[in-house]
């Protein structure tokens, strides 16, 4: 208790000096959580984004990116499959529902997707929840749209807002399909996936949405009432990606390989589930390089704490040698040394959580919008605590060094004064 | 109190003794007074009876107690009951406020811990009551140490090695930094404390100035049959 007392007030004594090295520690501690909570959260928001879908069909390219595209919406496919395809496969005796993804056009930095109304029932995300409407309905005419929770609230938009899509993606989409004004027909309640920043539409829409074009470019001159489009039959030529879910698990992999096979045109099918594990793969290596970096940068703050405790030793040795004089054994010196460092570790730490949740209630915000990762903010996970206990640990082994030569130190000093 | 048998002490790597004393006894309750220039052993002759150095042969014995029998362990604890010390200079931790730092041998040794309290009051009010007696002033006390002068320092510490009551107060040069004025003063209030106390002083010091205010005084140079010898080691 007494050393632990001493320990504060010289500490306290000292402040100038260690203020600077806590606060190295504080911002390495910092880093490693928000390094250890990104990687947590981004594979829990990854594994939460699809469930319930058995296969997810694509032009031939790689599962990741094939994944990546279609669910994730981050990149772009690299080809699409033919609607007549589409067709075939859904036709499969195994295939309870196909869902059409159909991408490639947005609305001020969000994307459309064009899919059937069945989207809205057959697709599930976290553990097998259903996407649920916080107001109006499924799109029902050919200019309907159905707003992600995130589009809605960053937008401002509410039901019957009339928005203008954009030809392909990105804030600054030089063409507009301003000719054929969409209505908001249904906005979804947050689900905490790519879902809640996706804008919906019937693959009709995606079609009517193009009728003037030709090429990827829009034909000049040429403006097709909406009435008229509402007239005309509103057939896809292709779709980019497909969500199948099966009428039995077992059946999976048959279906994945008539896919894979399938002679007409070069397509992929991949599991979910293994492409996120491939993903990870893929990722863990970046993962335990950043950890291990920040890892290191935690450990060189703490070597600089040894050395601060160190280069303090030297003209600290009258106050051993009284500490000493008053009777206190040799061993308490070293426990004070050892406390020193443990307390300061212990400051670090917690100031180190609060420059982390600072960063997080920042930094949230971003990756949000630009990333769609949605972080939670919450007490340390189980693996953080475990993390920080073994900081705190290494802190009272820094300590040790300096407790050993403070140690040696007041042996052979003794009660003499030698400074 | 003290005596001291047949004690020699060299230091490591030296060719001759730094001590070499057959013979010195202090009676309990006695001021006793050695003298002796820079460089001729006090120090050491200090540390062999605070137990922190044992002698190379012969018997220490302080309060009944042959010291140097004792464990490193042993004599640790047996210090820090037994022994008040004050220092020449810069005896006081700058961190801790006065009270606390007269407050120290209380929290390293229950036995001062209890012979402060004994008199039914708390180890602050004995803390306040020997600053007091040392001439401090109430507003001194309450600060912290940086702002007492030098005399006033040496007061504290003496009132650190005063509380508890410890059998025996060894005092190494306590008044090189004093003028004689204080010095005086410094010594006749700290004598008069150990006396209220019981406990025996021990001041070595080159400054015989103050050889009056003590029971006995002795030459180290003539104790010590090394004296001679004495190259280096301490100061």
């Amino acid at each position: 208790m007494t050393v632990l007392r001493l320990a504060f007030a010289s500490l306290w004594n000292r402040r100038s000096t260690v203020v600077l090295t806590v606060l190295a520690i504080a911002m390495s501690v910092a880093l490693l959580l928000t390094v250890e909570r990104v990687r947590h959260e981004t594979r829990n928001s990854f594994a939460n984004t699809v469930s319930g879908t058995d296969l997810i069909v694509g032009a031939r390219s790689g599962s990741v990116q094939l994944l990546l595209y279609s669910v994730f919406r981050i990149g772009n496919a690299t080809n699409n499959i033919s609607w007549e395809s589409y067709q075939d496969i859904s036709r499969h005796p195994e295939v309870e529902w196909m869902l059409p993804v159909s991408l490639g056009d947005s609305h001020r930095g969000f994307r459309v997707m064009g899919t059937s109304q069945a989207y809205f029932t057959r697709f599930s995300y976290g553990r097998k929840r259903q996407l649920r409407f916080t107001d109006g309905q499924p799109f029902d005419d050919v200019f309907d749209a159905v707003l992600g929770a995130k589009v809605a609230s960053a937008l401002g938009y509410e039901l019957g807002q009339s928005i203008i899509m954009s030809h392909g993606l990105g804030e600054g989409a030089i063409y507009t399909h301003d000719g054929q004004p969409f209505q908001v027909s249904g906005i979804l309640a947050p689900t905490g996936t790519p879902v809640d920043r996706t804008i919906h539409v019937s693959l009709e829409g995606i079609e009517a949405m193009h009728v003037d074009w030709q090429q990827g470019a829009k034909i000049p001159g040429k403006e097709t009432s909406l009435d008229e489009i509402r007239q005309r039959e509103l057939i896809p030529k292709a779709v980019t990606a497909a969500l199948i879910g099966l009428k039995r698990k077992t059946s999976t992999f048959r279906v994945q390989r008539f896919i894979n096979e399938y002679r007409e045109e070069p397509l992929l099918a991949i599991l979910p589930g293994v492409a996120l594990q491939e993903l990870w793969g893929l990722l863990g290596v970046a993962e335990k390089a950043l950890f291990l970096v920040s890892l290191f940068v935690v450990l060189a703050g703490l070597v600089g704490l040894v050395a601060v405790l160190m280069a303090g030793l030297a003209e600290r040795r009258r106050e051993m040698a009284i500490l000493r004089s008053v009777g206190a054994r040799p061993w308490q010196v070293f426990g004070l040394l050892c406390l020193e460092s443990l307390l300061l570790t212990l400051l670090a730490i917690g100031v180190g959580l609060l420059l982390f949740y600072a960063v997080f209630l920042l930094g949230s915000q971003w990756l949000s919008s630009s990333y769609g990762l949605d972080m939670t903010l919450g007490l340390p996970l189980l693996r953080e605590w475990g993390i920080l206990g073994i900081l705190v640990l290494a802190g009272l082994l820094a300590g040790v060094l300096p407790g050993l030569r403070a140690y040696g130190q007041s042996l052979a000093d003794g009660m003499s004064i030698r400074v | 109190m003290i005596e001291i048998e047949d004690l020699q002490y060299r230091w490591p790597g030296d060719e001759h003794d730094t001590l070499s004393i057959e013979r010195l006894t202090v009676e309990s309750g006695e001021r006793f007074f050695l003298r002796g220039p820079s460089g001729c052993g006090k120090s050491t002759l200090l540390s062999l009876l605070g137990g922190i150095l044992v002698p190379d042969s012969g018997k220490v014995t302080v309060n009944d107690k042959v010291i140097n029998r004792l464990t490193a362990t042993q004599r640790d604890r047996w210090r820090s009951d037994n022994l008040g010390l004050i220092f020449q200079q810069f005896n006081l931790l700058p961190f801790l406020s006065v009270t606390e730092n007269v407050l120290l041998p209380c929290r390293f040794s229950k036995l001062r811990l209890n012979r402060a309290t004994s008199g039914g009051h708390t180890p602050v009010e004995e803390a306040r009551r020997l600053l007091q007696a040392l001439d401090l002033n109430p507003e001194d006390f309450s600060g912290t140490v940086g702002n007492l002068s030098v005399g006033q320092q040496q007061r504290v510490a003496a009132a650190r090695a005063l509380i508890g009551a410890p059998p025996l107060i060894l005092a190494d040069e306590p008044t090189a930094a004093l003028d004689a004025e204080t010095r005086d003063r410094f010594i006749s209030l700290l004598l008069d404390e150990a006396s209220a106390a019981g406990s025996t002083v021990l001041v070595v010091s080159h400054d015989l100035g103050m050889i009056p205010s003590f029971d006995r005084d002795m030459d180290l140079m003539s104790l010590n049959n090394n004296s001679s010898s004495v190259t280096s080691g301490d100061s």
